[in-house]
């Protein structure tokens, strides 16, 4: 939201849709760019909820100006710099009540996820040379082993989602809550 | 979502994800009690827990509203005004920044695991080149005698105590071999060389040793070089709350952050009623304060 850029009157509000961005290696403004035609561009909106991941900003909900709730996600591609998609979202989602937050990195959970080292060979013959020689005895078997949880760069796979937290009904202390990862 | 506690309504919430937590911020404003709260759901389990800081964020500290994580630290900042009003503040809308707090999230458990050295199968196959006994031309001697067979390469290219001890070894020997005359003419070095050693002089086979004294016990020192082939904490000896503690010790004396950060991450998930006491011992002893503060 923002005071109408033509109006003397600081009581004059609108509201926007545009994405600008702000280079931190030279500290300026880059230009805004032009939509083409049939791109998704979202209605104008205020006090929406934004998150970014895998190179996509998410622009999730939020209120006109007559305070009307928009339940839709955005989607901008910030490598092509080109709204991409429009999604039903039928949630009222406002930063009042709600947060979206995602991370940089993902964490893996390998116990969770199972093993697949079938090609590392018996535990005791992995380096023989010779196939016939007997294997090393006392050596520690493959399911015996622990593998704590560890931080990655996120994959296609594993990606890193979006979750989305609100506060609904906030009577007193009763309140619902809704998470969802996008 | 369940747990003992839930989170209140929180008012123009923010939030982080750290690790497997999901935390949410916001203010909270009750008949009895007005603060800026702080939540952290866990993820792997989905229970609630909360962030406490005691009285730092309530509304007779002052006025805050706005916060960010802090991930590499595992620190999650808090801005506002200590001299402020927060209900006042929130009712206009008002947002400070003159101060920041900052809240150690590692000391209530919640951090992000390091990352693999290695990738899983490539710290099997390490660990199985300790057992198998690859290229193992070198000998640990642990405190009771027993010897474990290892890469004396391997010790240099990833212990780096050792490394410079080798060095500071090799220059006190070459003085002395310098100064005494030489009688036998030298036989010539082999030419063959590993592609690693480009950068270094070649080892002169009469100064390479074939043995360290480690004056630990037999299975510390087989933990230990379990983690240097496999450069993490894969075995169940390597796991056992002793030998932890005695790694976050290792890690310690010879500087190895990557260890440490492995050990740590290993003792907050081992973390219980029976383990508390050990591994607060331990972690005082070597400063790991977000570790024992949160054994208390």
């Amino acid at each position: 939201m923002a005071i109408q850029p033509q109006s003397d009157n600081p009581e004059d509000l609108c509201v926007l849709n545009d994405v600008r961005l702000f280079d931190l290696s030279t500290y300026r403004w880059l230009p805004a760019t032009e939509n083409p035609p049939i791109a998704p561009v979202p209605k104008a909106r205020y006090a929406h909820l934004s998150s970014i991941t895998s190179n996509r900003l998410f622009i999730i909900g939020g209120q006109d100006l007559n305070n009307v709730w928009l339940d839709d996600v955005h989607v901008y591609d910030l490598v092509s710099g080109a709204w991409v998609q429009r999604r039903d979202y039928p949630r009222h989602c406002g930063t009042y009540r709600s947060v979206a937050v995602t991370a940089s990195r993902r964490v893996r959970l390998p116990r969770e996820e199972g093993r697949h080292n079938t090609t590392l060979g018996t535990p005791g013959t992995r380096f023989n040379a010779d196939k016939a020689a007997a294997p090393t005895p006392d050596v520690t078997q493959s399911d015996s082993l622990v593998h704590l949880p560890y931080s990655a760069e996120p994959t296609d796979d594993y990606p890193c989602d979006i979750f989305l937290f609100s506060n609904y009904n906030v009577r007193g202390n009763l309140t619902l809550y809704d998470m969802w990862a996008i | 979502m369940s747990g003992p506690f839930l989170p209140p309504g929180l008012r123009f919430p923010t939030g982080a994800i750290l690790g497997t937590h999901f935390i949410i911020a916001g203010t909270y404003l009750s008949q009895t009690f007005q603060s800026f709260s702080i939540w952290a759901l866990d993820l792997v389990s989905m229970t609630w827990s909360r962030v406490d800081p005691g009285s730092t964020l309530s509304s007779t500290s002052g006025s805050w509203f706005r916060s960010c994580l802090w991930p590499e630290a595992n620190k999650f900042l808090v801005f506002g005004n200590k001299h402020g009003n927060l209900v006042e503040d929130y009712n206009r809308r008002l947002l400070s920044w003159d101060h920041v707090i900052y809240i150690d999230l590692e000391a209530f458990g919640i951090y992000q695991p390091p990352p693999l050295a290695l990738d899983l199968p490539q710290q099997e196959l390490g660990l199985a080149a300790l057992e198998e006994g690859i290229l193992a031309d070198f000998e640990i001697i642990c405190d009771d005698g027993r010897k474990i067979k290892c890469s004396r390469k391997l010790l240099e290219d990833r212990w780096p105590w050792f490394k410079e001890q080798r060095r500071i070894f090799i220059q006190a020997a070459t003085r002395a071999i310098e100064a005494t005359p030489t009688t036998i003419p030298e036989s010539p070095l082999p030419e063959i060389r590993a592609a690693s050693d480009k950068d270094e002089p070649r080892p002169d086979p009469r100064l390479t040793p074939r043995a360290f004294h480690l004056s630990e016990p037999y299975p510390i020192t087989l933990a230990f070089l379990q983690y240097l082939y496999s450069m993490s904490l894969i075995t169940p000896l390597q796991h056992a709350p002793a030998v932890l503690s005695q790694l976050l010790l290792l890690s310690s004396t010879y500087e190895m952050g990557h260890l440490q950060s492995l050990v740590k991450h290993a003792m907050h998930r081992a973390l219980t009623f029976a383990t508390s006491v050990g591994i607060y011992g331990v972690s005082t002893l070597c400063n790991c304060r977000s570790l024992q503060i949160r054994c208390v």
